[in-house]
């Protein structure tokens, strides 16, 4: 039987990943990928959670990932915008090559 | 809710159409008249003020409504004139930093007031839905800021990394909330605190702690809290210098205004673990920030390391604040000092920040370039050396007394170590401050003048300043606003909505 605590075991498995990639990961993209992955881990808990709780409160979370996937859209373009900017500047979309700021 | 109610959604409304209006006017606007959308901007700005003060004085001041997920109260209106003056400021100094030649003005001054409308948002949310839509209103367009000297590779790198910090720091709000859902139920404020006053039990519930750990994770992100400070130096370097003073204030008072109102009006019964989570918090960030400023040549980056600093001494408020029951409100001077300590970091870290912009456009940005600045241009380097001692907390300017509410306030809850704390530091962060001031006033070099600012500029500046030498010499004026604003707060509960 698939309980509550497999959702949340696998929301965190998710986010985990995902912030190991936003860490170790150097290319941009793939560091906007793994970012996308936290998101939609804290998606997956508004959605079990809003299923678990059923009585009044379980409206709003399920329009929380309606939400944040609207937002997550967005800043998945701007992202990808300003790499490419970047890339414009330097022909590189690698983060660890992009260190002309240290002091 | 009657068609009058929207009437609570007037500061939004009138800046979102005020954007709005700037997009079509960049739209017909020749490309040589660009700026004339500054100057248009601006003064509807200070229409705005106007008007919202007398918002204020009207029957609205006293008044608190609130709608599923959105509150209009003083509180929130004394942050949004804040953000105003902010705006005003960093528009005026924008005028006179990008050239005419310069790509994408018009866009520019419309980005600036999403980022206030997102501002406006965060400090009047009551829903968590709400404080992260806001809070991504907020970030989005400041990404788009920072990287808006399209052929600089060094402003492209510092929106990638601010973008980078602020995805993660979204993330990790939204992860935040989402378990505090699951402990809760709710994402409604007001019912959140219920909830928890209800069940006590509930404050050592580890998914809820872990969910509000992971919120302050991300506030402590934005306002660039040791050990979450690394981007904020780099960010401040590469960016253009007036989006700099932008994304140096606004969102950081902002991101304290939240964590205001959640602490005046709930989070109560986790009130033990705050006080010292936050007191380790304000020590490490004020003496990591003061340390690394020490040793910093660029003028950004110095001011990067020395706004870190401020938040730290914001944080001793936080952390000197009392448990408090519901049955017994009293307002405590912790709330105030920060509400104070704002104003006063505003109107310092501004006017230092208005200079630097306008010696940016000069092409001086290290501070061995600024030498002899006192001969070739004795007003800008005096207002500099006012600004600093602001924000060094030198009598009689607004910093000082900024610092004394905060440190009588550590003091007045027995948190003597970290008032200690707090005053070594002052004296640490007197001895970088002065080392600009000897490059300008003792050093002495032959080198390109630097012309008077413009009338415009010289408004701006002027206007900070008298922001420092007035409220210095009279601090009553915010102290009494601060009382009168954060009263209603701590007796009225905010589930007295408007129906």
């Amino acid at each position: 039987m698939i309980g509550i605590f497999h959702y949340l075991a696998l929301s965190v498995i998710l986010f985990c990943i995902g912030l190991y990639g936003v860490l170790t990961r150097r290319n941009g993209i793939a560091v906007l990928m793994s970012i996308e992955l936290m998101f939609n881990a804290a998606n997956i808990n508004f959605a079990a959670f809003s299923y678990y709780f059923k009585g009044a409160s379980f409206v709003s979370g399920q329009t929380f990932p309606l939400f944040v996937i609207a937002v997550a859209a967005s800043e998945a373009a701007v992202g990808l915008a300003i790499v490419l900017s970047l890339y414009r500047n330097r022909k590189t979309v690698n983060v660890d090559e992009a260190n002309q700021l240290r002091g | 809710m009657k068609i009058s109610h929207l009437i609570i959604f007037a500061p939004e409304i009138a800046v979102l159409s005020l954007a709005l209006l700037l997009l079509i006017l960049d739209w017909v606007t020749p490309k040589r008249k660009k700026v004339w959308i500054g100057y248009f901007s601006a003064i509807m700005i200070l229409v705005f003020m106007g008007g919202f003060l007398c918002l204020a004085k009207n029957r609205f001041f006293p008044y608190a409504a609130s709608f599923h997920g959105f509150i209009f109260d003083a509180f929130a209106l004394y942050f949004k004139e804040l953000f105003l003056l902010v705006a005003f400021l960093v528009t005026l100094f924008s005028v006179n930093f990008f050239k005419q030649e310069d790509e994408g003005q018009g866009e520019y001054y419309a980005l600036l007031l999403f980022v206030t409308l997102g501002c406006f948002l965060l400090v009047s949310s009551a829903d968590l839905l709400m404080l992260f839509l806001s809070f991504e209103m907020m970030s989005i367009p400041l990404y788009v800021m920072c990287a808006y000297a399209k052929k600089d590779s060094k402003s492209s790198e510092s929106g990638l990394k601010y973008f980078l910090i602020g995805a993660i720091t979204s993330a990790l709000l939204l992860y935040g909330i989402s378990l505090v859902y699951a402990a809760t139920g709710t994402t409604n404020l007001h019912l959140f605190i219920d909830g928890l006053v209800s069940a006590n039990k509930l404050a050592y519930n580890p998914i809820l702690l872990l969910g509000v750990v992971l919120m302050l994770c991300a506030f402590s992100f934005k306002i660039a809290a040791v050990p979450f400070h690394m981007w904020a130096p780099d960010v401040y370097e590469g960016a253009p210098a007036p989006v700099v003073a932008f994304l140096a204030v606004s969102p950081k008072i902002a991101v304290i205004g939240l964590m205001t109102r959640l602490f005046l009006a709930g989070m109560q019964p986790l009130q033990p673990l705050w006080v010292f989570l936050f007191a380790v918090l304000a020590a490490l960030t004020m003496t990591v920030g003061n340390l690394a400023a020490l040793f910093q040549q660029n003028l950004k980056r110095l001011l990067a390391y020395s706004g870190i600093a401020q938040m730290g001494y914001i944080l001793v408020g936080f952390a000197s604040i009392q448990p408090f029951f519901k049955n017994m409100p009293t307002l405590q001077i912790g709330y105030q000092a920060i509400l104070f300590y704002l104003a006063a970091y505003l109107f310092s870290d501004l006017a230092a920040f208005g200079i630097v912009t306008y010696l940016s456009a000069h092409g001086i940005e290290e501070i061995k370039s600024l030498k002899g600045l006192a001969e070739k241009n004795p007003m800008l380097a005096f207002l500099f050396l006012i600004s600093l001692l602001s924000l060094a907390g030198v009598p009689p300017l607004v910093g000082f007394v900024g610092k004394f509410y905060l440190f009588l306030a550590a003091v007045s809850s027995k948190l003597y170590w970290l008032a200690v704390l707090g005053v070594v530091n002052s004296v640490i962060s007197l001895f970088y401050y002065l080392r600009v001031a000897r490059s300008m006033y003792f050093e002495k070099e032959e080198g390109v003048s630097i012309p008077y600012p413009s009338f415009s500029m010289q408004v701006a500046l002027l206007v900070a300043i008298f922001g420092i030498l007035a409220v210095g010499v009279y601090p009553f004026v915010i102290t009494h606003l601060s009382i009168q604003v954060l009263t209603p707060l701590s007796n009225v509960p905010i589930s007295h909505a408007m129906k």
